[in-house]
């Protein structure tokens, strides 16, 4: 028993975090990052890696449905909390914490290993399968289509299969229906992007209207703003340290407005990007809006001295810019034009097709 | 300089050696974390976590072949590391030693792609293609690199590599030949500027399914990789065991941590290279540097022959 508790304490003490946060608790999602950075807990990517399911503020609707399959998917021992306010997040993350150390084991019911209940799974209002933290695993034919036909319930785990269409070559290729979003790394969560692959290239893509607040969090902090925005699509690059002094930098200007402080490590960091060859070779001619590139937009939100917000007026820029990349080069373009989804202006996001 | 071949039941030390050294590289990353407390136990704690945590399945997955690709890159390291002289000592010195890593290191075009197959997850499937990609840019280049220690040692066993070493490690000789065959562990260890197919933009990508004892193996094949990788290029350009005072086995241990402790630390230092952009790269700058590198080395080596004559 001794060796069994000891074993459970090491485990959860770098609770692996996957944080679900509506749009208008930015104050939320930064103390969960802050916590995370001071403790060592991690921030990640996908349900299977994560422990502790963080829902930060009114998570409703189309995050709602996500934040329950991705809790479903989690392979657990696991816990969830639910943050309302930035206040005394450290203490109920330790809390929870300690509750994950404490946490049984449950059977998981995964009905597809079985071969039975596929109807089950079918019928979690379309989200077929796992992973919404992904793009969206969609091995079907259609997307979120309330009640699957019966010529699905053959096919693999009542998934259906891909339909083909013409590709840019006019050849024929199967086109795989797949959502980006709600929850990802580096992204606005809530926002969800429908778009159509062939192999992992995009062939059209509209955005769903989704839950929208009005908060001007950001608006009070514009600085703050810009260097949220960068260290997520440095995120997307994958440039960690990077992604971290942004993050520094962002969390000076939030607690003190005085810009003195976090000067040094800006310019040092606005230097390092600057002369990255690596963000040079991906940036550059990536989602041109304006005269103005990927890089220029990320060495824009670098400069300390600037009061602009650095989001786009409206998701169309981006669902324009990612017809036809790829989808490394797609997420990079959409982190390079991130959308303010807290103010009101942007509750409806017009579709667009390629 | 004679070389001691360990009997068979070598291969446990060894074997343990190598999870020493994946250990050791697990270690030296979450130290190099930006911040964070108790950072030195982090590989205990993630252990212990992995250890706890029961495997989940995705709808209809292809089960064997996925835990054949999670579980591959370890195997791939422990095959490799027989070859891969440590101090005075190996495990086998096989006559094609280079050939049989150089085999190893191609099996992981299978097994990641494997890893990426199996879950039944599209992003899964995309990072297995795109460690395709990186695989079709990498793998020549690497391959030019193993051969010019082979040209410059007139051998294919690691052994005489080493030993030709004698008055000069290769490094001077064959720089090129050194950081191609440095970065090419980085790139089939999909680790650091050459994880593309594991990123955050696909939510880790080949690796963003599995759980529990799979994880956990997969992130060991990783650091495992890594290990025998740096201690490949101790023997193949920095002269093995050879140093002045300690015995060998200290100088290929000092030798290994140190390279080791290089490849780890690039990980959160640079960008990710998208496989597209590395393919571009590795065709038209590498592939052209590392021939001219044979080229030299091959010329040298002859002219060494004909002096010797």
């Amino acid at each position: 028993m001794g060796m069994k508790r000891t074993l459970a304490n090491w485990a959860a003490s770098r609770p692996h975090i996957l944080m679900v946060d509506a749009p208008g608790f930015t104050d939320v999602r930064i103390a969960v990052e802050q916590w995370c950075l001071r403790t060592g807990a991690v921030l990640v990517w996908t349900p299977a890696d994560a422990d502790v399911l963080v829902l930060g503020g009114s998570v409703e609707g189309v995050l709602a449905a996500a934040a329950e399959e991705l809790w479903r998917e989690m392979p657990g021992p696991r816990a969830r909390i639910q943050l309302d306010s930035a206040d005394k997040v450290a203490e109920r993350l330790d809390a929870t914490r300690r509750e994950l150390a404490a946490a049984k084991l449950e059977i998981r019911g995964d009905e597809w290993v079985s071969g039975a209940g596929h109807n089950a799974l079918a019928s979690h209002d379309g989200h077929d399968g796992h992973d919404m933290t992904g793009p969206k695993a969609e091995h079907s034919g259609h997307d979120m289509h309330a009640g699957h036909d019966m010529s699905a319930m053959s096919m693999p785990a009542g998934l259906d299969m891909a339909e083909r269409a013409d590709d840019r070559d006019r050849l024929k290729l199967d086109a795989v229906p797949f959502s980006l979003g709600p929850v990802l790394p580096g992204w606005s969560t809530g926002l969800v992007i429908d778009i159509v692959l062939q192999g992992d290239v995009i062939q059209s893509a509209a955005a769903r209207p989704g839950a929208a607040a009005s908060s001007d969090f950001w608006a009070l902090h514009p600085t703050a703003a810009r260097f949220d925005c960068a260290s997520r699509l440095l995120t997307v690059l994958g440039w960690q340290n990077a992604a971290a002094s942004a993050a520094v930098v962002r969390d000076h200007h939030l607690e003190t407005s005085e810009v003195a402080g976090p000067i040094e490590r800006a310019s040092r960091l606005h230097r390092q990007v600057e002369r990255s060859r690596l963000v040079r070779a991906q940036l550059t001619g990536l989602a041109v809006v304006d005269g103005a590139d990927a890089r220029d937009r990320l060495l824009r939100w670098l400069t300390s001295d600037d009061d602009q917000l650095p989001f786009a007026s409206s998701i169309n820029a981006g669902l324009a810019a990612i017809q036809g990349l790829e989808l490394s080069s797609a997420r990079l373009a959409l982190a390079s034009l991130p959308v303010d989804l807290e103010s009101a202006t942007m509750s409806h996001h017009a579709g667009h097709h390629g | 300089m004679s070389v001691t071949v360990w009997p068979v039941w070598g291969v446990l030390p060894v074997a343990l050696a190598v999870l020493a050294f994946a250990v050791t590289a697990a270690i030296l990353d979450s130290a190099a974390a930006p911040s964070g407390s108790r950072r030195l136990a982090a590989t205990v704690f993630e252990t212990a976590r992995l250890l706890r945590q029961p495997r989940r399945s995705t709808p209809a997955p292809d089960a064997l072949l996925w835990r054949i690709g999670t579980a591959g890159p370890l195997m791939v390291a422990l095959l490799m590391a027989v070859v891969v002289p440590f101090g005075n000592g190996v495990l086998s010195n096989l006559n094609v030693g280079i050939v049989w890593f150089n085999a190893m290191d191609v099996l992981l075009w299978a097994l990641w792609w494997l890893a990426g197959w199996g879950p039944n997850s599209m992003v899964a499937l995309v990072g297995a293609y795109r460690f395709l990609a990186q695989a079709l840019a990498y793998e020549l280049p690497l391959m030019f690199a193993l051969t010019a220690p082979a040209v410059a040692a007139a051998s294919l066993d690691v052994t005489d590599v080493v030993a030709a070493q004698h008055h000069q490690w290769f490094i001077v000789q064959m720089p090129v030949a050194t950081l191609v065959f440095l970065g090419s562990v980085v790139a089939y260890s999909v680790w650091g500027p050459m994880s593309h197919p594991v990123a955050a933009d696909l939510a880790g990508g080949m690796l963003a399914e599995p759980t529990g004892i799979d994880r956990l193996v997969a992130l060991a094949g990783r650091y495992a990789l890594l290990a025998v990788g740096a201690a490949m290029a101790v023997a193949l350009f920095l002269g093995g065991g050879s140093g002045p005072w300690f015995p060998a086995w200290a100088w290929s241990a000092f030798k290994t941590l140190l390279i080791l402790a290089i490849l780890v630390g690039v990980r959160r230092r640079v960008p990710v290279i998208r496989a597209e952009k590395f393919m571009t790269v590795a065709w038209t700058v590498v592939l052209p540097l590392i021939l001219l590198q044979v080229l030299v080395v091959a010329i040298l080596a002859a002219r060494d022959a004909s002096g010797v004559m």
